[in-house]
């Protein structure tokens, strides 16, 4: 009967992260962004020719915009399409369908990580730890996009998964391997997050793990990993791994290297062994490092205002909802007290998430650091049920308590809830570049009248979302796309294929006869002549102009 | 004996971290203000816990939010205000605990020129704050214990709520000098092999900061 009320239970759960992860996908995010579009179009353009959008066959790491995006999702993606073709859907429900399995997975993980653990209910802890992310502000909003992070994770929390089954059975080290492994294909962070992991578990389950009967199996999966890993990490050390590196890693930011300079100058003998003690990159870098890592655990990051970019945010919500504040320390409080079998693990997950995010310069980031979103999951889960069996025993009319917290806890969600489908369209209405299918489709119509179509650069990556809406032919694509020079950031675009041309608009091109202009209202001044103006989706604010000459 | 020459000298610094370079009058007397207060914590915590008594008097020394108090004459009581507004509440509270406050910004009074690139604290202080809060919270049963972390968690929201005057942010700086303490004394006596590389780094952060407010300042 147990069983079966737990299953119920689960059945509920997973129901309900399905349904919040696909409701109304397809509009919400309101647009679609650049990268998502670089994923569909590069999955169309290999169902239809076999090669990327810059003709690469079937590639494990694809160009894109010169950041040579790990090609795992790409292939998630490629079915879907197939399916039911090119559009938003296709794009992002794999991600949605992974962010489900997520939470399916993580009720399981939680039941093997609390299993040893006496005092309290383990499928109690892994049902509310699983809710918890079923609901979860920071997992809904990166599983409702076409973001690698979010398969990434799912690898991840599956290997960890896998990783306990096979201390009862040693087959598992294998798939627990492959996954690892998988999510080093899937997204940058993860090849610097799924090692550590390795390493915390080999090193925290050693006394289990390390046994002559599993010495066959583990040293087949080790192998089995080198392998495969091996492209990989020879793909690290040419132009495709240092790339994206170069352009948001800590070290483009010249900052810390110069106030150096600038301090050590201070010193009267600028060579003096003490100021060059005090004051080099080594030190600066490694403090930024620790800036930019510690900013992940920051409490408004976390509960008041999450991301800085407007893309990885929900307006006035913060990564995690703030009612669960108060269960996220007393989880805190337990595992230290009590030391859980799996204490230092959780604390492991959560402390390495955002190593590699801490790499980047642009600190805290929601999605690079999305893996601390587990652990902070079931630690509250931890918490909560510690307070909850407390409360229970202590206290006679326990559930007043449940019946406040769940009001408040509900408000929180529906609070989430209004902010994403209302109010994040309104506020952040250019955040994920809405407006380009209602451009594309009126292009469409009046794109044969006219030699040359200018369209506007302040958007990111324009041209990918042209040529996702409009189904260019990828076989023309190929022929015709260039990459231009690397910007600061490393990062390269389209600037024309076919009749569309993609940069800036000025006076110039204004005045240019037998082309279509598309400008933003910055570009394009009221005295022209605007035959179409196309809005955001809060229907107030100009997204684009249009000129026809 | 021992104990005396201890006490004497963490005087000499403390003085000396305050006094060298000071003209006003009035900012002298606020050294001696603070020497008196190093004075009565340690006093008080001896009570309970040498160590720990110790290791507060050393930290306390060496505070650089302590010292740039004690080389100016502040005002610690301003107008107050209280704030009303939910969210700002929010974000005052966790600003208090916010990497930037303790480690890497502060919030330094705006007649100092700004200690750039230099909190409350020294960074090596978060191990310290960790292991203090973790031995505090956990083991020690004595009041003075039990005192510091009540105020740890309840001073925030004072702060969080009640705007003007620095005198919240100097009493909660106090009480993060001395769980952080806790955690020396206690990494002193159980964690012997962390001790002295911790010890290394943190004596290179305060020469750091030395350097940063008596040469770039």
């Amino acid at each position: 009967m147990k069983i079966k009320k737990n299953n119920l239970l689960l059945f509920f759960i997973i129901c309900l992260a399905l349904f919040l992860r696909i409701w109304q996908i397809s509009n919400f995010p309101a647009g679609l962004n650049a990268d998502e579009a670089a994923i569909g179009y590069n999955a169309y353009s290999l169902i239809q020719t076999g090669r990327d959008e810059f003709g690469h066959p079937w590639p494990m790491i694809f160009q894109s915009f010169n950041d040579f995006k790990p090609g795992i999702y790409f292939y998630l993606v490629l079915p879907f399409v197939k399916l039911f073709g090119l559009n938003e859907l296709s794009v992002r429900l794999p991600s949605a369908i992974l962010g489900t399995l997520t939470v399916f997975v993580v009720y399981f993980l939680v039941r093997k990580l609390m299993l040893t653990k006496k005092s309290i209910d383990a499928d109690f802890i892994a049902a509310t730890a699983s809710f918890i992310l079923a609901v979860s502000p920071w997992h809904l909003h990166f599983s409702r996009g076409g973001w690698e992070p979010n398969a990434a994770t799912f690898f991840i929390t599956t290997g960890v998964y896998f990783f306990f089954r096979a201390m009862e059975s040693p087959g598992f080290f294998i798939p627990s391997s492959l996954l690892f492994i998988l999510s080093m294909y899937t997204y940058h962070s993860s090849r610097i997050i799924a090692p550590l992991m390795v390493v915390g578990l080999a090193v925290f389950y050693k006394k289990i793990i390390f046994k002559k009967e599993n010495f066959k199996w583990i040293a087949f999966s080790v192998i089995f990993g080198l392998v495969l890993v091996t492209p990989l990490i020879k793909s690290l050390f040419s132009e495709r791994g240092t790339s994206r590196f170069s352009g948001v890693g800590i070290f483009a930011d010249k900052g810390p290297l110069w106030r150096a300079n600038e301090l050590r100058g201070m010193h009267k003998g600028s060579s003096l062994v003490v100021s060059k003690i005090l004051h080099n990159q080594y030190l600066e870098y490694t403090i930024r490092f620790v800036d930019n890592y510690l900013r992940h655990f920051d409490g408004t990051f976390l509960f008041v205002s999450g991301d800085e970019i407007q893309r990885n945010k929900v307006p006035e919500m913060g990564q995690i909802y703030l009612v669960e504040f108060p269960f996220l320390l007393l989880g805190i409080y337990y595992l230290l007290k009590k030391r859980p079998f799996s204490q230092n693990l959780i604390f492991w997950w959560l402390l390495i998430s955002p190593v590699a995010s801490a790499f980047t310069f642009q600190s805290p980031h929601a999605y690079r650091s999305f893996n601390m979103v587990i652990p902070f999951s079931i630690i509250t889960a931890y918490g909560f049920s510690e307070f909850y069996f407390l409360i229970k025993k202590r206290f006679k009319f326990y559930f007043l308590f449940y019946f406040l917290y769940f009001g408040l806890f509900l408000w929180n969600f529906v609070f989430y809830l209004h902010q994403y489908y209302v109010q994040y369209p309104q506020i952040y209405p250019s955040a994920w570049e809405y407006g380009f299918k209602d451009l594309v489709k009126y292009v469409k119509t009046r794109q044969d009248k006219f030699e040359k179509i200018y369209v506007t650069g302040k958007y990111d990556q324009p041209y990918i979302l042209f040529a996702f809406y409009l189904k260019y032919p990828p076989e023309e694509f190929q022929k015709e796309a260039k990459l231009t020079e690397r910007d600061n950031f490393g990062f390269s675009t389209v600037d024309h294929f076919g009749r569309y041309y993609f940069g800036p608009v000025d006076q110039n091109k204004l005045k240019e006869p037998n082309c279509l202009i598309i400008g933003t209202p910055e570009e394009i001044p009221d005295s022209a002549t605007i035959t179409k103006r196309i809005y955001f989706k809060d229907g107030k604010t100009e997204a684009f102009r249009i000129v026809e000459n | 004996m021992k104990e005396k020459i201890f006490i004497l000298t963490i005087i000499l610094v403390t003085l000396g971290l305050r006094i060298i370079g000071l003209k006003n009058t009035s900012e002298i007397w606020v050294s001696f203000w603070s020497v008196l207060i190093i004075a009565v914590i340690y006093f008080i915590i001896k009570r309970y816990d040498l160590h720990w008594a110790r290791a507060s008097a050393i930290f306390l020394a060496v505070s650089p939010w302590l010292i740039i108090f004690s080389r100016n004459y502040f005002s610690l009581f301003g107008p107050l205000d209280i704030v009303f507004s939910a969210k700002e509440i929010l974000q005052n509270y966790f600003s208090f605990f916010s990497p930037k406050y303790l480690f890497f910004g502060g919030i330094w009074p705006n007649s100092t020129k700004d200690v750039s690139y230099q909190g409350m604290m020294y960074l090596p202080d978060i191990i310290f704050l960790f292991f203090g809060l973790k031995e505090l919270v956990f083991k020690e049963k004595n009041v003075i214990g039990k005192t510091v972390v009540y105020l740890f968690f309840v001073f925030p929201f004072l702060l969080s709520v009640v705007k003007g005057g620095l005198f919240f942010n100097f009493i909660a700086g106090i009480i993060m000098v001395l769980i952080s303490a806790k955690g020396l004394s206690c990494l002193a006596e159980k964690q012997k092999k962390l001790f002295y590389p911790f010890v290394i780094i943190y004596l290179l952060f305060f020469i750091r900061f030395i350097d940063l407010y008596f040469v770039h300042q």
